[in-house]
């Protein structure tokens, strides 16, 4: 019996209010990795032939590089969270194992949410570097105004991977967390699959055979999903703090 | 808006921002607690990366390379290989004149006429011979250029034709003095997870023709093999 009772959303809000202001701090790192981004950015991916004695050289930047140092960023905050530090900021509430996972899940998306948008806007400022400062022509491309459905689903798509990343990542973590023994066992039987021709297949299936990348999106956010109710299964037989 | 006015609004956009941080950091804007400045940052950090992408948009942006499509570049290829085709038939009347660069004519001093190639692609350049009934020396001499695209880049203006020079009986053609052109090109898409470049062809690459009407009691000499049959 107690003398006021609190309802499980209420709860996840006020730890996903607490714990956006507690990592507030990992907008540096962000704007650190997407700085390295786009200054892997310049000349990505290159491309260069020659004809009558004429070189072309055709040098594209893509958001990728970004995206993929985001990607790392993602992947070791999903894991730091679950550290034992993080974990005890929960006993700030009165709290659930099942509270402070849905807080967790919600937070990282929310930093993904705001990762996933940034890195893309963020290779537009060596954009207009570039436009300023080389000499080099330009090559027409669809710009935000030209498509911008496909601007959002790209931005969505990044979204959704920094998520599934985080993802990993909190999985990874909760794996160590629960027994340091678990995380490698998992560890190696993730890459004994991935050796195997089924896994392969399966992930040609999830990852490479979409024919848009909406169903790609898609089937990502489900693996998220998946990974974030596992990670809370096992979470759920933790510990508590003495 | 001017370029110049552009540039201004662009490099004032740190400036403020620079100021802020500073006032921020100095205390005389107040704060409680690094909490609080951390949000100002993201806060600073969206709005600026947000207003440049805006800008960019709007920016005016020349000169500009064209990017033909997959089905432009097959389209180049096929009238090519129409062209080559035909040329080779020596259906004349048929052969699309947009490929037709320049035409001459040369008085030949003998029977003997060499043809000679200074560079280091002679695949680049074929001569067609057209035998005619004549007793003149002279010879008749059309100098054709297929589509060049590569990358799907609009450049052909930029690929300077090889010259054919006559010294005495010997036709030399000419490679391009060399010459380096590079592009920037910026891409909106996600490439990591995509298999973007899915484009079957990305190259045309054309060939300059030299279409030679030669009276049939000449030999031609042709050491480098030049000659297209």
């Amino acid at each position: 019996m107690f003398l006021s009772n609190i309802s499980l959303t209420s709860l996840v809000l006020s730890q996903v209010k607490f714990k956006l202001s507690a990592y507030s701090g990992l907008i540096y790192s962000l704007i650190i990795l997407q700085v390295l981004g786009i200054l892997f950015a310049t000349g990505w991916s290159s491309s260069g032939t020659s004809i009558n004695n004429i070189s072309i050289n055709l040098n594209i930047s893509s958001i990728d590089s970004g995206f993929i140092f985001v990607s790392l960023l993602a992947i070791s905050v999903g894991n730091l969270i679950t550290t034992r530090a993080y974990r005890y900021d929960d006993f700030s509430f009165v709290a659930t194992r099942l509270s402070s996972n849905i807080a967790n899940c919600i937070v990282l998306l929310i930093f993904s949410c705001y990762a996933g948008v940034t890195t893309y806007f963020s290779v537009y400022l060596m954009r207009i570097f570039l436009t300023f400062n080389s000499t080099n022509e330009f090559v027409e491309g669809p710009t935000i105004l030209d498509d911008p459905m496909n601007s959002l689903l790209t931005i969505l798509a990044m979204i959704i991977f920094l998520w599934m990343f985080s993802s990993l990542g909190y999985i990874a973590g909760t794996l160590f967390q629960k027994h340091k023994l678990l995380f490698f066992g998992a560890l190696v039987i993730i890459i004994m699959l991935l050796l195997t021709g089924t896994w392969i297949r399966i992930s040609e299936i999830i990852f490479v055979e979409n024919s848009s990348l909406l169903i790609l999106v898609a089937k990502t956010f489900g693996i998220a999903i998946l990974i974030f109710a596992t990670s809370t299964a096992i979470s759920n037989r933790l510990g508590v703090r003495v | 808006m001017s370029n110049t006015w552009m540039i201004f609004l662009i490099g004032l956009i740190p400036v403020v921002i620079g100021i802020l941080i500073v006032l921020y950091i100095t205390k005389k804007v107040k704060y409680k607690g690094s909490l609080r400045l951390n949000k100002i940052v993201i806060m600073i950090y969206f709005s600026l990366l947000i207003g440049v992408g805006v800008v960019y948009e709007i920016l005016p942006k020349e000169p500009i390379v064209e990017q033909l499509s997959e089905e432009q570049l097959q389209q180049l290829q096929t009238e090519n290989e129409v062209f080559e085709a035909k040329l080779l038939k020596q259906e004349e009347s048929k052969l699309s004149q947009k490929f037709l660069k320049e035409e001459w004519t040369h008085e030949l001093s003998g029977n003997t006429l060499t043809l000679g190639y200074i560079g280091n692609d002679s695949y680049s350049t074929k001569v067609v011979v057209e035998w005619i009934d004549s007793t003149a020396q002279k010879i008749e001499g059309k100098v054709y250029r297929s589509h060049i695209n590569l990358y799907g880049l609009k450049i052909e203006d930029k690929i300077p034709l090889h010259e054919a020079e006559w010294t005495g009986n010997e036709l030399v053609i000419h490679e391009p003095v060399e010459q380096e052109f590079t592009f920037e090109q910026f891409s909106n898409e996600l490439n990591v997870f995509q298999q973007t470049d899915t484009m079957e062809i990305r190259m045309v690459r054309g060939r300059t023709y030299i279409h030679l009407k030669v009276p049939k009691h000449i030999e031609i000499v042709d050491p480098l093999g030049l000659q297209m049959y």
